[in-house]
């Protein structure tokens, strides 16, 4: 993102954002059900962090651009963050233990943040595997949420779990229409499709 | 010395799936417990948790420790006014106490419904549960802690969760809790593993 | 004859610059020896379905699961071969993401053999629930996970090869909505028309993109099931998103191959293949039954199966019709008057175009019979799709392994080339159309054993059945002795 007058407006929305899912009304609010607790907040964490991250890539290109050629690093980290606030038991220790929602409030953004240093630096058919695998993963948990004959987290009710299935559900389709669209109708970014060769490593960052 | 970026980068990039990896690794009890009532079973079965000694109130309404000294327990937890999951546990522990009548195993394990909704079942209510679902008082016994601290020291010792569900009644763990002759909570079993139950019971020391 | 179809002849293969070009040639003469092999696994179950041969039940289901597989897969493989090779001609493509798709796609293809001949696997090819997990005994869910993992390891294989023809089409045309030729459709725009190459390749890329995510959705879902049986599958939910991607996949592999068609019939009529609307709007509305009324129905089918189910299956079968129509017109109207020379590759694509085409009319039928169910279960079903992918897809890939490997002198169709060509068409023909009486005749699918009713038939197709594999082998012993040294 280039420097402009909105830009510290924007970091200040990302800020109250923070602050105000963190507090603990704004916790009570969301961790409340797991359906709030799962589609609202987490992926909230996230945005927030790729807000935080979209601000700072420039100024940050300089010092991690040796580390995350390709956006490889950064997208691991996401991936792995992700793939750790997936496990129902996660979840479930982030409501009892403060050292585990502690943890949450850091790592999803970072993750978030993480993403939005890296996406672009990908190549086109990384990005498109990523698309691909949230879509499908989306579907898969969807259905997992729904079909599981127990509980998976203690602290819902089972009614919970099968909304939040329905809602990982709509996500997936969403998303998968998104994706679709976008390339139907405006082909992604356009410039970004272009690849910069690979000689130029740190050019293409600084250029992003 | 200038190190190359992809060189860099592989090496970042090992670090972070190392260490995710080892990180779900740790938090799964290495793929084997993705959900909070797997892994209190694991934990459980990989180390007995001691049950701490409290009273409990009867429909007797008499006080009755919880624990009896070398007689193993099968542990439930229930709430009398639940319509769905303590039903079915009750036929649970009914389908158990005939199992053990029948092989004249009566006193090699007592059964304890155990209430956590400690405001509205009085002993008359714990009574009527026990009637209602057939238990012989000699080897069943439906009771309720003596007082709140009492349940929350026994809802932490065994791991037990219970949530409000917004219409008065509860949700909990459906599980039926197996205490040893030496006061540990050393296995959990699920709801419908009756047979799995009687075999542990006649395999483990009495 | 026209000069330029004289040039044609003359030019130099037109090879030069698609990458990976040695990978399309492994392909096709893997793919090829694999249609062969499967060929005889057809035959093998024709054979102990007349009861020529003594084949135990485990070991047909294995037979026709490893069937099934194989030929989808190879269909799948040598279409997206065609595709490359052509599209190469347009966008610039990067050559090792095609060798990583062929690369996973054979170790996918180790995985799926291994499945089903060391670990007895048999579950047929679209796996339905609840068949992995539950076999009886005869095979463990080990082998099913091995299994639904090499399609794992194709299905990526292929999303890398859609991502990149993505990829550059996008680049080259801007979004996939201007490579397949909507500008044109929606406002007749005349400027950067794509050429029916591009148009095709777009629809697929997109189409068989979503499929595969679909189908990957499947897969997961299938593995879990498989380990943790206790997570239910909806069996009517999974059969429409196996079915969905089964059908989107297989009818990909022949939207895929008639490629060759369009790019290699001009050379010899002298005619470009052009871009209409009616072409773009074809191709279209082949894209939009496939995405929007299929999932549509497949969301009703579990709320109301009885007539969604209907309207799905014609759906499914209608899907290709205008195109099939605008295809096979345009081929007639190209050739009309044309004074095309016949060879061996042209005769094939021609040939290609009516399988598919002829092959869609039974396929209609069932789609409203099925209303009262008579045929769905019956051979005819087979019918159908070995019509269209044996005389059409296979014919079509055919063509172009032929004309990859033709002589620079211009060839006809006379002596070995003839003979092959000929005995192929009888045979396949014969064979297709046995299967058709058959289902008519009531005889169901998925038998083992077949009545004694039934037999005279069997014993009919394995003889037609043996002059197509014969026709195909003599070729491709040709093939795979000329593509080493063909530039
Ligand atoms: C000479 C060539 C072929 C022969 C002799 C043959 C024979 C057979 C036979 C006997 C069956 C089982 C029918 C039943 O009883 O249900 C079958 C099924 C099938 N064939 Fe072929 N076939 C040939 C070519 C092809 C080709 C070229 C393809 C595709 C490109 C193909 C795809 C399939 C599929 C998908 C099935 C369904 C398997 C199932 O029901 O799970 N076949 N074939």
């Amino acid at each position: 993102m280039t420097p402009t007058r909105s830009q510290p407006i924007f970091l200040a929305v990302c800020v109250a954002g923070l602050v105000s899912l963190a507090s603990p009304l704004g916790r009570q609010f969301l961790e409340a059900s797991l359906v709030t607790h799962m589609l609202v907040q987490m992926p909230l964490l996230v945005f927030i962090g790729m807000g935080f991250g979209r601000i700072s890539s420039a100024a940050a290109a300089p010092y991690v651009a040796t580390w995350n050629r390709g956006g490889s690093t950064g997208l691991l980290l996401t991936l792995g963050v992700a793939m750790f606030w997936m496990l129902p038991r996660a979840m479930d220790a982030a409501l009892v233990d403060m050292r585990f929602e502690a943890a949450k409030f850091v790592s999803l953004p970072v993750a978030g943040v993480a993403l939005a240093w890296s996406y672009g630096q990908a190549s086109p058919i990384v990005k498109g595997v990523l698309n691909a695998h949230v879509v499908s993963a989306l579907g898969v948990m969807g259905w997992a949420y729904m079909a599981a004959p127990v509980r998976l987290c203690n602290a819902y009710l089972a009614s919970d779990q099968e909304m939040a299935g329905a809602g990982l559900l709509a996500a997936g389709a969403v998303t998968a229409a998104y994706f679709a669209m976008r390339i139907v109708f405006f082909g992604a970014t356009r410039s970004r499709y272009i690849r910069t060769s690979s000689a130029s490593d740190d050019a293409s960052i600084v250029a992003y | 010395m200038r190190i190359r970026p992809a060189i860099a980068t592989a090496l970042a990039s090992t670090v972070v799936i190392v260490g995710g990896f080892l990180t779900i690794w740790q938090a799964s009890d290495g793929f084997a417990a993705f959900t909070t009532e797997t892994a209190r079973r694991l934990a459980v079965e990989r180390a007995p948790r001691p049950i701490p000694a409290v009273d409990i109130v009867t429909g007797t309404g008499m006080g009755v420790p919880l624990l009896s000294a070398g007689r193993p327990l099968l542990v439930e937890f229930v709430y009398t006014s639940c319509p769905t999951i303590c039903t079915s546990l009750g036929q649970e522990f009914l389908q158990i106490q005939s199992a053990l009548s029948a092989r004249g195993l009566v006193d090699r394990v007592r059964l304890v419904s155990l209430s956590f909704d400690i405001e509205r079942d009085t002993p008359a209510r714990l009574a009527e549960y026990g009637r209602h679902h057939g238990a012989d008082p000699v080897i069943w016994t439906v009771g309720r802690p003596r007082q709140a601290n009492d349940l929350a020291r026994l809802l932490v010792a065994f791991g037990v969760t219970v949530v409000p569900d917004g219409e008065g009644g509860f949700v909990h763990n459906a599980a039926i809790h197996y205490v040893g002759a030496d006061g540990r909570l050393s296995r959990i079993f699920d709801l419908g593993e009756a047979d799995s139950i009687l075999a542990h019971l006649e395999t483990a020391a009495p | 004859m026209t000069d330029i179809a004289l040039d044609a002849h003359r030019a130099p293969r037109d090879t030069g610059g698609v990458p990976a070009l040695g990978g399309v040639k492994l392909t096709l003469a893997l793919s090829g020896a694999v249609i062969v092999l499967m060929m005889l696994f057809g035959l093998t179950m024709k054979l102990a379905q007349g009861g020529l041969v003594a084949v135990e039940p485990i070991y047909f289901y294995q037979v026709m699961t490893a069937h099934g597989i194989g030929m989808v897969g190879a269909a799948g493989l040598t279409g997206a071969a065609i595709m490359w090779f052509f599209l190469a001609r347009y966008v610039a493509l990067t050559g090792w993401v095609y060798n990583a798709m062929l690369g996973l796609s054979l170790a996918g293809v180790v995985c799926i053999l291994a499945s089903i001949f060391v670990w007895g696997f048999a579950g047929a090819w679209t796996f339905l629930y609840p068949l992995p997990a539950q076999s009886g005994g005869v095979w463990e869910p080990g082998a099913a996970a091995i299994y639904l993992l090499g399609l794992m390891l194709v299905g990526v294989g292929f999303l890398l090869f859609y991502l990149e023809t993505g990829r550059a089409l996008i680049q080259r045309y801007g979004s996939l909505g201007r490579a397949m030729g909507w500008p044109l459709l929606l406002t007749g725009e005349q400027d950067d028309v794509p050429p029916p190459t591009v148009v095709a390749s777009a629809v697929v890329t997109l189409f068989n993109g979503l499929g595969i995510v679909v189908g990957a959705a499947v897969i997961g879902i299938s593995l879990i099931n498989l380990y943790a049986p206790e997570f239910a599958i909806d069996a009517l939910l999974a059969k429409n998103m196996i079915y969905f991607f089964g059908h989107v996949f297989i009818n990909a592999s022949i939207y895929m191959a008639v490629i060759a068609v369009y790019e290699i019939i001009p050379q010899y009529t002298g005619r470009p293949w052009k871009t209409s609307r009616v072409f773009v709007g074809a191709w279209a509305a082949t894209l939009l039954f496939v995405l929007a009324v299929y999932p549509h129905h497949l969301l009703q089918d579990t709320v109301m199966p009885g007539w969604a189910m209907v309207v799905g299956q014609v759906v499914s079968y209608a899907s290709g019709i205008p195109l099939i129509a605008v295809t096979t017109f345009s081929l007639i109207a190209y050739l009309h008057r044309s004074g095309m020379r016949w060879d061996l590759a042209s005769a094939l694509l021609v040939t290609g175009v009516f399988g598919w085409s002829a092959g869609s009319i039974p396929a209609i039928l069932d789609s409203m019979i099925v209303v009262n169910k008579v045929m769905h279960n019956t051979l005819w079903v087979p019918g159908h799709f070995h019509f269209y992918l044996l005389i059409g897809e296979v014919a079509m890939v055919w063509g172009f392994m032929a004309w990859l490997t033709r002589e620079s002198t211009g060839e006809r169709l006379a002596g070995a080339s003839a003979t092959s060509y000929a005995i192929y068409f009888t045979g396949g023909l014969g064979f297709v159309l046995l299967f058709l009486i058959a289902g008519a005749s009531s005889v169901p699918r998925r038998w083992a054993v077949h009545e004694p009713a039934w037999i005279g038939i069997d014993h009919i197709s394995v003889v037609f059945a043996a002059l197509a594999i014969a026709g195909f082998a003599m070729f491709l012993v040709r093939f795979v002795r000329r593509a080493g040294t063909a530039p």
